[in-house]
């Protein structure tokens, strides 16, 4: 019962993303931004782990995004393994990258460390965009099941195998993000209240405090990178499922990662409910605007979404949910007040 | 061969220091990290575009025009957002900047279109001239020396007047140099303008060989990230050596590797140098 009030607005969201596609929302159109919303959600909540909770800025989280993405589409595409497999094979490639990576770069301190992030990605962007076995320049173009595996959908194994990853049918496709989605959102809500969520938050506060209590800082950092790196990759896979086309531009620019840090920071770092929120106000937005003004392109959408960037920044650092935190004590104080006086 | 691409890459060079000195000024001073800054390059860019297009004026003439344009960019950025940011966490600065190059960014995609924009006929030609061997084109030497040349103002600039100590004395100790007399919020306005002013000034130089369009300057900015960290933050001599060595890294990188690696050099260049020295080439 205390868990059900506790995290009240997660079943309320949960209600909402289940009625909403299937009533007033069910076009192809709200179809594709709610998938939109469930994937940038599922990789901000993976940014989260490692910015908003241990506190070590990333700006690269398309690497991982992207090693995720390309590791299940070629093993899709050259070896016909079911994206099941293929998520968690880009999870595991994903982690030994982040790895190595930042075993030694965790000694950066501050911007040193994110423009050392940044410089990851953009050195895979590079590597992909030039790597001929993965289609160089021209990307990969996912060949719709039915065609890689003619029986496929013949027998009952194929067709687990493929559950829902084939997105003619988007319904099935968005519910099944939605419960990987909500097995993450479960996984970070289980890791921020654990001890390990706790020593990542003293590394946050005070990386000299950290240490003094006998907190190995680089391990509990490099495990909020693995963990991080993982879920990215997972997010990766639904992307390209869901795009059916990928190439080095579309996943590993910086343009990428700061969609999953921005929509975290609007919504609210270092809570768990902040990726979902602000991912649902950055794409609602987008669809509003393209609805308004009849096509994209215009650039109009981003100009509103820097706005409130700015804005949350300026004024409330801790997003929306900071916001509705800040309402909620105003309606707390009144009460405690009333109360007093009523006594 | 190699030479004509070191002489190229070292012509770049120049101009990828003085975006850089730009950029290390508001970082050193108050340890902001500016990602609208190739946006400001981009509105100078424009702005350089806009003043031949309907003016006449080459970008080289109307270069102080812009240059005070987009000091007022700066200035009027620090009042209306980093302000409100100076005391908060780093991420926080940083994120705010990156709203403001969003914006700043598709409200040239919204105005002008994605089209690429050229300024045709610039006063400087495109022609070469040879020194033993070496083709060096017109508009690339001007882009240089005048890159350089303001770079060197920079440095006096910092040294020699007033305002400059002011700003070296801020940088150093914010609360003593409060103490002294100094208007830290004035230096802090000042020293956004002078940023700002740097870029615009490299955006001037750039504008009559560089097609301009939104996207123009993305690279710039994160090139310019690499070379103010290789070169230590808020040192400007340390950005100038830097910049220098990027350009030059690119040029060869590019000419031994191929093409498409030539900014896969410049990031593994910073990778490397930052696990040696965590605080740059030439920090302290």
């Amino acid at each position: 019962m205390v868990t059900l009030k506790k995290h009240s607005l997660a079943f309320i969201l949960l209600a909402a993303f289940i009625i909403v596609p299937l009533t007033i929302g069910n076009t192809t159109d709200v179809h594709n931004v709610i998938i939109y919303i469930l994937i940038y959600a599922m990789v901000g909540e993976a940014w989260n782990l490692i910015t908003g909770f241990t506190g070590q800025t990333s700006f690269g989280h398309a690497a991982y995004f992207g090693v995720g993405a390309y590791t299940s589409t070629i093993m899709l595409e050259y070896f016909h393994i079911t994206p099941w497999i293929g998520m968690l094979v880009g999870g595991v490639i994903a982690v030994i990258l982040a790895f190595m990576v930042n075993f030694q770069m965790f000694k950066l301190k501050g911007h040193y460390f994110a423009i050392a992030t940044l410089c990851v990605a953009e050195i895979l962007k590079t590597i992909f965009s030039t790597w001929k076995w993965v289609g160089a320049g021209d990307g990969i173009a996912l060949t719709p099941i039915t065609v890689l595996i003619p029986d496929a959908s013949k027998n009952a194994w194929g067709k687990i195998a493929w559950l829902s990853l084939d997105v003619r049918n988007r319904l099935p496709f968005l519910f099944t993000t939605l419960a990987v989605f909500c097995i993450v959102f479960v996984v970070c809500v289980l890791l921020e209240n654990s001890k390990v969520g706790f020593y990542w938050k003293a590394i946050r506060e005070s990386h000299e405090v950290a240490e003094s209590i006998g907190i190995n800082p680089r391990n509990y950092k490099l495990l909020a990178m693995c963990l991080s790196a993982f879920i990215a990759a997972i997010g990766g896979t639904f992307f390209a499922q869901f795009f059916k086309y990928i190439d080095a531009i579309t996943v590993f620019p910086l343009s990428v990662s700061m969609i999953f840090v921005l929509v975290t920071v609007l919504g609210g770092i270092g809570n768990v409910y902040g990726p979902i929120i602000g991912s649902v106000i950055y794409y609602s937005l987008e669809l509003i605007m393209r609805r308004l003004t009849g096509a994209s392109g215009s650039g109009l959408d981003q100009i509103v979404f820097g706005i409130l960037i700015v804005l949350v920044t300026c004024f409330e650092p801790r997003g929306i949910m900071g916001l509705i935190d800040r309402i909620k004590g105003r309606f707390v104080k009144k009460a405690v007040k009333e109360g007093e006086a009523s006594e | 061969m190699l030479g004509q691409i070191v002489i190229n890459g070292l012509l770049n060079g120049f101009v990828y220091a003085l975006v850089a000195v730009g950029l290390t000024l508001t970082w050193g001073v108050m340890d902001i990290v500016n990602f609208a800054h190739g946006e400001f390059l981009l509105w100078g860019m424009y702005g350089a575009f806009w003043i031949w297009a309907l003016v006449g004026l080459d970008p080289l003439l109307s270069l102080p025009l812009v240059v005070v344009l987009i000091f007022i960019l700066g200035v009027l950025t620090y009042f209306l957002v980093i302000k409100r940011v100076l005391n908060a966490p780093g991420l926080t600065a940083l994120l705010a900047t990156f709203g403001l190059s969003m914006v700043l960014k598709n409200l040239t995609q919204f105005f002008w279109t994605a089209n690429y924009r050229n300024v045709t006929d610039p006063l400087v030609s495109s022609d070469s001239f040879k020194i033993g061997g070496l083709y060096i084109r017109h508009d690339y030497i001007v882009a240089a020396a005048g890159a350089l040349l303001l770079t060197f103002a920079v440095i006096l600039f910092m040294n020699k007047t007033k305002t400059g100590v002011a700003i070296k004395a801020t940088s150093m100790n914010k609360s003593a140099a409060q103490l002294m007399g100094i208007n830290t919020n004035r230096i802090f306005a000042i020293t956004f303008g002078l940023s700002g002013a740097c870029v615009g000034a490299a955006a001037a130089l750039m504008a009559s060989f560089t097609p301009i369009y939104p996207e123009a300057c993305a690279l710039y900015s994160t090139i310019a990230f690499v070379i103010v960290a290789l070169g230590g933050f808020g040192n400007i001599k340390g950005a100038l050596y830097a910049g220098l060595i990027i350009g030059v890294a690119e040029a060869v990188g590019g000419y031994f590797i191929g093409t498409s690696f030539k900014y896969l050099v410049v990031f593994a260049i910073y990778l490397i140098v930052i696990q040696i020295k965590p605080r740059g080439l030439f920090g302290w």
